[in-house]
């Protein structure tokens, strides 16, 4: 398996906390990697360096390197708009646009156009016609599992769906810019176990065709649907592993403690 | 009690069972073979009742397992020891099924007049009931070092087997009315010799409860290689020329 993500001495400091200390990790292409730890341990900090949303954190300081299939991230002449159009978030809570739902999909696709080519640096783009458009459209959300769902609704508002069918909403528009990897921050804290099912089989689907990278803090999520998982505590990245050497015979004592719930 | 407690207090019921199940096996193997080897029909009874009541215990214990498994999804260490307890009560209740199946011959061994003190039972059975003991200490103590140490043992069990084995069957070739009870002084050697295999089976899941390590069966094997050059005894002199010329004999016919 390629490598998608590398990191190496990673260091994340927000102002004079420091977050993320000497993190090196190398995050395979087309599996999904789960990011586990107790609260307040550089999960979100972590996924968030992936795609430079901590830029937008005031007195936060990254150093280190981040390289996405090759092409460092923090590079100066990277477009960051680039950055996080191949490199896909969806959040805890489903933010869908205020407007229809053919329209939250077609939001970006419209705004960045078609890429002629995969270069961080700025890239030649071009128009969508209207029958592309829709054809993109309706491709994202059936990628999303959600075109059965809204297909005779489009022009309805995103705010009619459920919590569950948003949030796949949000996972469609992430695909449709045609992204690498697609990072997931506690993508199902807020939904039913029905919905939750529904987006674990979705990212099960989409790592055939992206990395997958979920931040959850429920422990038979990351060892239901992820292949491998890695552990941070206290910012610091204790273990990175087989989930399934993870959850059965853990390397370190503390991923021990910290996923039988005897840490503390 | 916090669901944590509540846990942790399932998994030591979970772990004293588990030493009382085998406890119960370990006390059945000895009484067996000492309703055979005393010849004490007093204790035929109290095996089978041992029997009864390890089948029981299994059940109550895969029971508790099930829950612990559905109800607190254990992981890592605590998934090890649930695993682990799911699988060795297989081999404790084999065990005291064996211990019964042996008092039930005991009718058929105990009226054998004349036949020849099959003299390597005794000594196979206080190995057997050694590792059985060692085996359920491994586990308690949690000590993979000495569940290890159990298939070493288990080759002296194997050699004491063959060798009886060897030696009945002389018996039989001399007489054909000793075919009966020698049959039936092979089927317990035979069961004693199951015995130490599961308790090797025991010491195996041991091992993967302490460390995670799952055993290759090759290493396991390695050790039982079933060589009995080694073997800390001896047949007498007798006994030897009696399977040369057995070996003789099936060679000319």
């Amino acid at each position: 398996m390629s490598e998608s993500i590398f990191v190496k001495d990673l260091n994340v400091w927000f102002d004079k906390n420091h977050a993320l200390k000497d993190v090196n990790i190398t995050i395979p292409k087309n599996e999904i990697t789960a990011i586990i730890g107790p609260s307040g341990c550089g999960k979100s900090t972590f996924i968030r360096c992936i795609n430079r949303m901590n830029d937008l954190v005031t007195k936060c300081k990254v150093t280190g390197e981040v390289k996405v299939d090759g092409q460092d991230i923090y590079d100066k002449d990277v477009d960051v708009v680039e950055v996080r159009k191949n490199i896909g978030m969806v959040f805890q809570k489903p933010n869908p646009f205020p407007k229809s739902i053919f329209e939250n999909i077609a939001y970006a696709p419209r705004i960045h156009g078609k890429d002629e080519d995969k270069s961080l640096r700025g890239t030649k783009v071009s128009k969508y016609s209207k029958k592309e458009l829709s054809d993109l459209v309706e491709r994202s959300l059936r990628r999303a599992a959600l075109w059965g769902e809204v297909k005779d609704r489009m022009e309805k508002s995103a705010y009619e769906l459920s919590g569950g069918q948003q949030q796949r909403l949000c996972i469609a528009r992430a695909l449709a810019v045609d992204p690498q990897v697609i990072l997931f921050d506690e993508p199902c804290s807020a939904l039913d176990p029905i919905a939750t099912a529904k987006i674990e089989d979705l990212l099960v689907d989409l790592k055939k065709d992206y990395t997958v990278v979920i931040v959850t803090h429920n422990m038979q999520q990351a060892a239901r649907v992820a292949d491998k998982t890695a552990f941070f505590y206290l910012g610091e990245l204790i273990e990175f592993s087989e989930t399934k050497k993870i959850f059965e015979s853990p390397g370190e004592k503390l991923t021990e403690q910290y996923i039988t719930g005897r840490m503390g | 009690m916090t669901s944590r407690m509540i846990f942790s207090q399932e998994m030591e019921n979970l772990n004293q069972e588990v030493v009382q199940m085998a406890s119960l096996a370990r006390e059945a193997v000895e009484k067996a073979v000492r309703c055979i080897v005393n010849k004490d029909p007093s204790l035929k009874g109290e095996v089978e009742r041992l029997d009864k009541e390890i089948y029981h215990m299994e059940q109550i214990i895969e029971r508790r397992c099930l829950d612990l498994i559905a109800l607190h999804t254990p992981v890592a260490g605590d998934l090890r020891t649930v695993s682990t307890c799911l699988k060795i009560i297989t081999d404790l209740n084999r065990i005291g099924r064996y211990a019964s199946d042996i008092v039930e011959v005991y009718d058929v061994v105990a009226s054998a007049n004349g036949f020849r003190k099959p003299v390597n039972i005794p000594h196979m059975a206080s190995l057997v009931v050694a590792m059985v003991t060692d085996a359920t200490d491994s586990f308690v103590r949690r000590d993979d070092k000495a569940a290890r140490e159990l298939f070493e043992r288990d080759d002296e069990v194997d050699c004491l087997y063959d060798l009886n084995f060897r030696a009945i069957l002389t018996y039989m070739l001399e007489d054909s009315r000793k075919i009966t009870v020698g049959t039936h002084i092979i089927l317990i050697a035979r069961y004693l010799e199951r015995i130490a295999d599961h308790a090797c089976n025991i010491g195996e899941r041991v091992v993967y409860m302490v460390t995670g390590e799952r055993m290759n069966p090759k290493d396991r094997k390695k050790s039982a290689s079933r060589s009995c050059a080694n073997a800390p005894y001896t047949i007498d002199r007798d006994d030897h020329n009696r399977l040369e010329r057995s070996d003789h004999d099936l060679a000319e016919k």
